[in-house]
Formats: structure tokens, C-alpha cells, sequence
């Protein structure tokens, strides 16, 4: 009877659980890693399929198969984009002559989840209940396909929560902890940043819990992954001038070398946005990469990166302006922004959204970036399981339980409340 | 399928929900709105800078001399041109006021609103908007608006003008921009035939709800420089390229190009000209005179002596031109009537003036798909209302259902705050119940308190009320996600097809034609003449996905392939 919350994202899903021992959540790890590619690889020869990391590493195959038809043929039966394409009519075409509908394979996919979870994080204890969130913006439809694959995963009961939702509820237990007291009429803006999509929320808290009081802003091509692509146009170009115009790194014209660009360019933009964290580093980053036949070296200096990001992260930071101002006309104000999602862990999102003066020194980068969502959605599956405790009046010693905020006879505030029960609906 | 009619049945099914839920008064009224807006002509707003031509487009657009055109900040109004005639010839023009009085008025009062002066300035922020009625067979499916040109790019010359009436002018236009924005369904920019930093500005803003098919650029006044069509063409296609995102076409226009043409047309005005610039025997001669306007009105003997010696003289050369304004056109005219016949030379300068590319966008992209347009415009906007009740309103409906015992406890225990509760926040019912029933006041507590008990009762959902609305809202959104992608289906085979046909070298011939019988452009014939294997195609299409990363043309091809491919598998399973 485990109860496990699951963010699933556009390009990465992630796990988390409520730790019964600290009673905080916490995120799963699969093979060492908590971010999970969402893709699903079948081959060609009718195997069964393989899922997250090892069919991410289809693409390293790739990388070292010269033949474009060849690798194209191996990447057919990659399936990568399931949460922007699900569709109640489409029948997916697998390499083995089979079909699955998207509910089938998302099911397969949340299958191989549950079975990894089991069988190392609950040592065999079957997962039963499960939270998925899901994007403000996410067509009803959608959601029943989410449902109906959780059903056919084997989840029996089954919950749906709206993403910024999830990582401000997060963000409002660990507050609400820290400071000891109830955090109450607050609003907070969820700055999600992260591999494909960028969303914006404004989530309020009041006495029935959080919720979307204003229409989200968004925009679906927007992330990481379009960070990847100008860090392979500096390797094309690099190439290009190296080879005295003569190569690309893609050996046909108008196509990319999907295999560097979602392996290597993607490491290196890791790379960069971690060596650049420190505002003391000026000296340039030097990549080291066997690119087009050949060693080749990359240097990135600081002024580059920026080049590189600022286009992408300018989008949001617009955005998040037109939000703002929609906010003050709507009469609300901001308390706190949020920042979650892989990509908002580059130094520059922080520094340019500390310059909007409306947000300044408001602005909370949550521990665990990529999973603050599925822990949230963690804390949602296990509400219903918070059980009341036996505890005494510190003042008048008489019996009380932790679901009482103050001791019933003499009206001294209860400091063992455990503030789970506030959120129970 | 008729778009107008599944949309205006669903919009009727949220009509039947909303009714037996409290935001009756709230929605209703949008939603007779809508109803009736999907049946309506689809609107296609012609935007863009300050003088950056509109008008002029716009007339060459419609063959008439309809908006005005002039050098100063011209369209002082919004126009709409609908289909129609007008019900008196004298009064061709219905002008709606801001206060919504709607009048009939003569040319006169037009002419009135030209320029730039405080009288016309007072006189033009009085007026909503100006109806034209112009039988066009264009105006059938489509409503033309013209927009004054947005504030947000003030021309620095135009500061001058700057007092309280241009100031409240410009911010009532710049608001009404937005409206039609917001409600617009397909826009076409107009930008200078200089592409400008400050035009991707306006693109970005009015296009930024539209999809980029639903968006087309124009680039006018192509006649101020001396380049041939097809280096214009490249400068829009670079230009397109940077603005793609927004933009799906930008196409040149000389709008003074074609009504210089149809004036002429009309009596034997090209023969005359082409009589009179052939007695320039010699070539080279025609182009030292005519190249522009300065040698052509020249009073240097050089020139007049050379003139002279063609026998042209100076009441010639300025009855030449014919009432053409601008010299850039006429010159143009001029040599296509020198070296060709007078057939040829009005062809090749139609092809010049774009209006025939123009056309043939607009059929396609506009014109043919204008009721799928306006439909998911409607059906995008049902679906936001929906959304916002379930967000919004279900939430706070939620809210007070959680506090209806408490409020009827609190009723049943105080009875006197009851009263005091109702007659502060006097509801209109509580209220006449107290008027009617003439009881002196200190009688009436426990009349009071039953009418507010059955207040609250009926003005508050209970708890299993809301899962009920909730199903039922979900239930709806469902059905009206179904239409929407009935309608995108058809929109993105749509899509597609234009897409292969503005990028050719984006695939190899035998993709294009492979693509292109899938999605049915070629009548009679269907992909199984191909002898194509479906399932190898797909791999094959789905393999290639993955190297046109960042590609968004071509992965939006792909996409529309790969889902059709797997639609007629679908068939099959079921027809086995």
C-alpha cells in the first residue's frame, strides 16, 4: 500500500515519495538518477521495449553509427514526445508491426515505473496510489488518457493535480515547517523552466487549500532543449569555419545530427551552466568534443553563454512581466516567486528576474529544482494517510492528538499539530 | 461537416449547462454572442505601423478608392468593409458613434475627417467605428478591417501634434487595436518596404494569440526602389525567415502600381502614352530622360533641346502622366509600354504590382478556410469561458457550499444577526420580502429568518451539486476538444500542404509528391496508387523526425504525415 506522486514531463518524468521516516518527501531514484527520459524504445526485432535511461541511450547508439539511414531506422522506434502528441484517436505504429494507442504506451510506461519502485524503493510492497500532475493548459482530454494509462498501469487509486499547484504546495509545507505556523492568504508565482515548455501560475493559498485563481501564461516551445540547439549551432559553426566551409556536423542538408545534439550538446550545457554558477569564474569554458571526424575544442566565454541563453530566457522573462502587470490589474500581489524546472537552475534566469523590480528579493529557488513538483504530488497521495498521534497539553497535561491545532481545555496552542491536517480535504 | 452549424450546436448544449447554474447572467449573454459570431463573415484586421500603406493596400485590395489616402496620418477611424449596398447612393457610409447612434453620411463628411487638426481630431474620437458596404465577392466570407495605425510607434514627427485630443485618439485607438486583436481571426501586416526593428515589435504584439498561418505580412510601397520583383521577393523571404514564428508569408505589393493600372485601363490612355514615348527612337535616350522625375521636368537645355528633338514638349510631358502621382509608378509604366506591347506591358506590370500572389494567399490560407477559421475562434473562446468557470467560479461555488451548514447554523442560532445580516447586504429578493409583507418590523424576525434560510438554500449549491457541474463541465470540454481537433485536422493538412509548397527544397521531390498524396491535393488519386508499404513509410518518417530538431516547418510536415499514416493503419485494423 505505497503511495508515489509522478511528474509527468514533456522530456523527463520524476518520482517522489513521502519518507515515513522524516515525513518529508524525498525523490525516487531509478538506476541512480531521478531525472527519467519519458520515452519508450521498441526494436525492431520484436523485443520487449525498453524505457527512460536505456532508451535514451539509443541516442549514444546512434553517435557512433555513421549511416544517416542506418540511425534513422533505430530512432523509428523511439518514442519520444508522448505528452505533447497524446491523442484518443491515434494508433501508434510500432517497429514490430504492432500498434499501441497512447494510453497503452504511456500505461507501459508508468508499468515499467511502478515495477522499478517496487521492487527497489518498496522492496516488494505493491504501489498502489498515485498522484500525477499535469500543466494548467492541458486539454481535458489529455487527462483522461493520463488517467486511463495509471489505470492500465495497475495504479488503483488514481489522483490528478495540476503541476504549479503541486511545487507550491511543496514549497508551502517545507515554509510552513520552518517557520512553525500556518502559511495563509499568500500568493506565490511558479516559474517552471524546464526541458520543453515554459508555464507560468499564479497558485493562492487560502483556508481550502491552494488553487489557480488567474489564467496561466505559457509557452510550449520554450526550454532547455532550444538551449541545446544554439549550443550545436556553435559547434556547426565552429565546424564550418574550421573545415573552411567545406562540412557541417550533419552530413545532409537542412537536417541536425539528432544524436550529438541530444547527447553531447546537452552534457555540455550542464557543463557550462554549472561552471558558470560561481560569478567569480571569468576565464572561458573549454569543451572537448570528438565532433565531424575530429577532436575539436570549444571555447565558451561568459559573454557567449549569455549570447547563447539570453534569447530563450528573454521569452520568459517578458512573459513574466505581462504576467505581473496582469496580476497588479487583477488586484492581487505577489508574495513569492518560485522557480522550478531543470533550466531555471542557469545563473542568468535568477539575475534577470532579480532585476524586475516588482519581484526583487522575492524570488526562492527550491532545492530540488527538478523534482519539487512530483514531491509535491507526493504530499498530495499521503494526505489522506497522515494519522493523529497521541501528544499532551504542554501547560495543562491533558491527552490531546495532532490534529488539534489547540488543547481543548485550556486553548494553548498545540506545538506537536502536525500541519499535514490543514490541507486534508 | 458545416463548421457554423456543429459549433453553434455545442455552444447551445453550454447554453442548456449554463442555465441551471447560478452564473446564468454572467455567460449567457456571451454566449448568445459567440453563437451568433460563428455564423458571422470571419474578420480579417489589416495592421501595422503608422502610413505604413494600409489604405492604399486595402484599395488596391477592393479596386476602389474606399478608405483615404493621403500623407498625413490618414485613417483617423477603424473601417469595416462589409458586403452589401448601401441604402442611398448620396450617404454611402454608416457611421457608428461611440455612444452606438448609427447614421447614414455623404463623401462630405468624410473629407471632413482628413488631417490633422483639432476639429477633426474632436470630431473622430466621437466615432466607434465606419461601416462600408461594397459588393465584393471577397466581402461574402470575410469582413475587412482597417486599423489606424498602433500607437505604440509613434512617429517622432507626429509628437508635434501631440495635445489632449490626438493623445486620447491614439490611446482609443491603441485600445481598440487590442479589442480587434483579441477578436480578430486572421491579420495581415503591413510593413514599409524597409524592413524596420520596430516592425517586429508590432508583429510579435498583434500576432501573438493568432497562430502564424493565420498571419500574413505585406510589404508595400515596393515601387520607392528600383529593384525587380524577384529581388523583392528574396528580401521578403529573408525577412519571412526572421519572422516566422509570427508570420507564415510576406509577400511585396505595389498598391499604386495597380491602381495606376486600372485608371489607365480604362479609355485608350496606354496607347497614348506608349505613342508618345516611342517617338523616342533611340534606347538609350528613353533612359537618360525618363529614369526620374527630375530630368523628365528638367529645365536644363540639354534636356529640353533633347525632348525637343523627339518632339515632346513640356504640355505633353505633364499631361503624360495622366493623373499619376508618383513618378516611381510611371516611369515604371512608361518603360514596360517602350519595350512591349501594350497586352504584355499591363501583364508584366500586374505581375509586378504582387497583387496576383496576394490573391492567390488569400484564397488559399483565408478565403477557403474562413468558416473552419472563425469557428475555432469561437470554439477557442467557448472553451476559455468553460475553463474559467471551472477554475474560478466551480472553486468559489465550492467554497460557499463548504460554508452552507454553517451559514444555516448560524441562522438557526442567531436569528437576530440574521435579520441584521440580510438587511446589510441587502439582497434584492430579502429585500421586497420585507417591503411586501407590511409586517411592522419588530414582528418579522422569524419571517425573516425562513426567507433567508430559503435564500441561502437556493443561491448555494450543495457539495454533490458541484460533483454534478464538474461532470457535466468536463463532459462538455471533452466534446468541444473533440470539434477542436476536427477542425485542426483539417486546418493542419492544410497547413501542410502550403508549407511544402512556400519551402520546395525542404524534402526530395518523391517525399513531396508522397506528402502530398496523402493529404489529398491530387484529386483521384490516393496514397495506395503510391504502392507504398504504410508501416515502412512510418518508420521511415518517424526515424527522419528526429533529425529536424529545432525545425519547426519540417517537423509540423512530419507530424501531419506520421498522424495520417497512422489514421489509415487504424482504418484498416477496424475494417479486418
Amino acid at each position: 500500500m505505497a503511495k508515489i506522486g509522478i511528474d509527468f514531463g514533456t522530456s523527463y518524468t520524476t518520482l517522489s515519495r513521502v519518507n515515513p521516516g522524516t515525513g518529508s518527501a524525498e525523490p525516487i531514484r531509478i538506476n541512480g538518477k531521478e531525472k527519467i527520459p519519458t520515452m519508450v524504445f521498441f526494436p525492431e526485432d520484436g523485443d520487449s521495449p525498453s524505457f527512460g535511461e536505456q532508451a535514451y541511450n539509443i541516442y549514444r547508439t546512434c553517435l557512433k553509427i555513421k549511416d544517416v539511414n542506418k540511425s534513422c531506422r533505430l530512432l523509428a522506434g523511439l518514442y519520444s514526445d508522448l505528452k505533447t502528441n497524446m491523442n484518443p484517436e491515434e494508433q501508434l505504429f510500432l517497429p514490430n508491426g504492432r500498434s499501441l494507442s497512447y494510453t497503452e504506451m504511456i500505461g507501459e510506461f508508468l508499468k515499467y515505473l511502478k515495477e522499478e519502485v517496487e521492487s527497489t524503493i518498496f522492496h516488494g510492497d505493491f504501489v498502489t496510489d498515485v498522484c500525477i500532475t499535469y500543466p494548467v493548459k492541458f486539454e481535458e482530454f489529455k487527462k483522461n488518457i493520463l488517467r486511463a494509462a495509471a489505470s492500465y498501469a495497475g495504479f488503483t487509486n488514481i489522483k490528478m493535480l495540476m503541476e504549479p499547484v503541486a511545487a507550491a504546495m511543496g514549497y508551502k509545507l517545507a515554509e510552513e515547517k520552518e517557520l512553525g505556523s500556518l502559511c495563509r492568504n499568500k500568493s506565490v508565482l511558479v516559474y517552471d523552466f524546464g526541458g520543453g515548455t515554459f508555464d507560468l501560475a499564479f497558485v493562492r493559498f487560502d483556508e481550502n487549500g491552494e488553487h489557480i485563481t488567474l489564467p496561466p501564461k505559457g509557452d510550449l516551445h520554450c526550454g532547455g532543449q532550444d538551449i541545446d540547439k544554439n549550443i550545436y549551432d556553435e559547434w556547426d559553426k565552429l565546424v564550418f569555419s574550421e573545415t573552411g566551409g567545406k562540412k557541417h556536423i550533419s552530413d545532409v542538408e537542412g537536417m541536425v545530427n539528432a544524436p550529438f545534439l541530444k547527447t553531447t550538446c546537452r552534457e555540455n550545457k550542464e557543463e557550462i551552466s554549472e561552471y558558470f554558477k560561481n560569478p567569480e569564474r571569468s576565464r572561458e569554458k573549454s569543451l572537448n568534443e570528438d565532433v565531424a571526424d575530429d577532436y575539436r575544442e570549444l571555447n565558451v566565454s561568459r559573454q557567449k553563454w549569455e549570447d547563447i541563453v539570453s534569447p530563450i530566457i528573454d521569452k520568459t522573462i517578458s512573459l513574466t512581466i505581462e504576467m505581473l502587470t496582469f496580476i497588479t490589474e487583477q488586484n492581487y500581489s505577489v508574495d513569492k516567486v518560485i522557480l522550478i524546472g531543470g533550466s531555471s537552475r542557469i545563473s542568468v534566469v535568477y539575475d534577470k528576474l532579480n532585476k524586475i523590480p516588482q519581484i526583487r528579493g522575492k524570488i526562492v529557488r527550491v532545492a530540488d529544482l527538478d523534482v519539487a513538483v512530483a514531491n509535491g504530488a507526493a504530499i498530495f497521495a499521503n494526505q489522506e494517510a497522515v494519522t493523529a498521534q497521541k501528544c499532551y497539553c504542554r501547560m495543562c497535561g491533558e491527552q490531546l492528538d495532532t490534529s488539534m491545532k489547540f488543547c481543548r481545555y485550556c486553548g494553548t496552542p498545540n506545538f506537536r499539530y502536525d500541519f499535514r491536517f490543514a490541507d486534508i480535504k | 461537416m458545416n463548421p457554423t452549424e456543429e459549433t453553434r450546436q455545442i455552444i447551445a448544449k453550454v447554453k442548456a449547462f449554463i442555465s441551471k447554474t447560478p452564473w446564468k447572467e454572467a455567460f449567457e449573454t456571451r454566449l448568445d454572442v459567440l453563437s451568433e459570431r460563428a455564423s458571422m463573415p470571419c474578420e480579417l484586421a489589416i495592421a501595422g505601423r503608422v502610413k505604413a500603406g494600409k489604405s492604399s493596400f486595402l484599395n488596391a485590395l477592393l479596386g476602389e478608392k474606399l478608405a483615404m489616402v493621403g500623407t498625413t496620418e490618414t485613417t483617423a477611424t477603424i473601417n469595416y468593409f462589409k458586403y452589401g449596398v448601401p441604402k442611398d447612393q448620396e450617404h454611402p457610409v454608416l457611421v457608428v458613434w461611440e455612444d452606438g447612434k448609427e447614421e447614414w453620411q455623404s463623401k462630405a463628411f468624410l473629407d471632413s475627417l482628413q488631417g490633422n487638426t483639432r476639429e477633426v481630431i474632436e470630431k473622430a474620437s466621437k466615432i466607434d467605428h465606419l461601416e462600408y458596404y461594397v459588393q465584393k465577392d471577397i466581402l461574402k466570407n470575410v469582413t475587412l478591417v482597417d486599423t489606424p495605425g498602433t500607437n505604440a510607434l509613434v512617429d517622432e514627427h507626429n509628437q508635434r501634434t501631440k495635445d489632449f485630443f490626438s493623445d486620447s485618439l491614439r490611446q482609443k485607438h491603441h485600445e481598440q487595436s487590442i479589442r480587434l486583436k483579441e477578436r480578430a481571426d486572421a491579420v495581415i501586416i503591413v510593413v514599409g518596404h524597409v524592413p524596420m526593428a520596430s516592425n517586429s515589435d508590432i508583429i510579435a504584439n498583434f500576432t501573438d494569440d493568432t497562430k502564424a498561418f493565420n498571419a500574413m505580412g505585406i510589404m508595400t510601397k515596393i515601387d520607392n526602389e528600383n529593384l525587380t520583383i524577384e529581388e523583392w521577393k528574396n528580401r521578403c523571404l529573408s525577412y519571412s525567415n526572421m519572422m516566422r514564428q509570427h508570420l507564415s508569408i510576406i509577400l511585396p505589393v505595389s498598391a499604386s502600381m495597380v491602381t495606376a493600372i486600372n485608371s489607365l485601363s480604362s479609355g485608350n490612355k496606354l496607347q497614348y502614352i506608349q505613342g508618345v514615348v516611342r517617338q523616342v527612337t533611340n534606347a538609350n535616350d528613353f533612359e537618360r530622360l525618363f529614369a526620374n522625375s527630375t530630368k523628365f521636368f528638367s529645365q536644363q537645355s540639354a534636356y529640353l533641346n533633347l525632348f525637343n528633338k523627339y518632339g515632346i514638349n513640356e504640355t505633353m510631358r505633364k499631361s503624360l502622366m495622366c493623373g499619376i502621382t508618383d513618378y516611381p509608378v510611371f516611369y515604371r509604366i512608361a518603360r514596360e509600354l517602350y519595350y512591349n506591347s501594350v497586352d504584355e506591358a499591363v501583364a508584366n506590370i500586374r505581375v509586378y504590382s504582387g497583387m496576383q500572389d496576394v490573391w492567390m494567399v488569400l484564397n488559399k490560407q483565408f478565403l477557403n478556410r474562413s468558416r473552419i477559421i472563425r469557428c475555432t475562434s469561437v470554439l477557442k473562446a467557448v472553451h476559455a469561458m468553460l475553463d474559467d468557470i471551472k477554475n474560478r467560479c466551480l472553486y468559489d461555488l465550492r467554497q460557499e457550499s463548504v460554508n452552507l451548514y454553517a451559514y444555516l447554523e448560524i441562522i438557526k442560532a442567531y436569528p437576530y444577526y440574521a435579520e441584521v445580516y440580510a438587511r446589510r447586504n441587502t439582497s434584492q429578493e430579502i429585500a421586497e420580502l420585507l417591503s411586501n409583507t407590511g409586517i411592522p418590523m419588530p414582528y418579522i424576525k422569524n419571517d425573516v429568518r425562513r426567507a433567508f434560510v430559503s435564500f441561502v438554500k437556493r443561491n448555494i449549491c450543495s457539495d454533490d451539486e458541484c460533483k454534478i457541474i464538474q461532470s457535466q463541465l468536463e463532459s462538455l470540454l471533452v466534446e468541444i476538444e473533440q470539434l477542436q481537433g476536427q477542425f485542426t485536422q483539417t486546418d493542419k493538412n492544410a497547413e501542410a500542404l502550403m508549407i511544402l509548397e512556400s519551402k520546395a527544397n525542404l524534402f526530395s521531390d518523391k517525399e513531396v509528391e508522397e506528402i502530398e498524396t496523402l493529404l489529398g491535393k491530387h484529386v483521384g488519386r490516393s496514397i495506395s496508387d503510391l504502392n507504398l508499404s504504410i508501416g515502412e513509410r512510418i518508420l521511415y518518417w518517424r526515424g527522419k523526425r528526429h533529425f529536424y530538431q529545432g525545425n519547426i516547418d519540417a517537423c509540423q510536415v512530419i507530424d501531419t504525415t506520421i498522424y495520417n499514416y497512422n489514421l489509415l493503419i487504424k482504418n484498416e485494423h477496424e475494417y479486418n
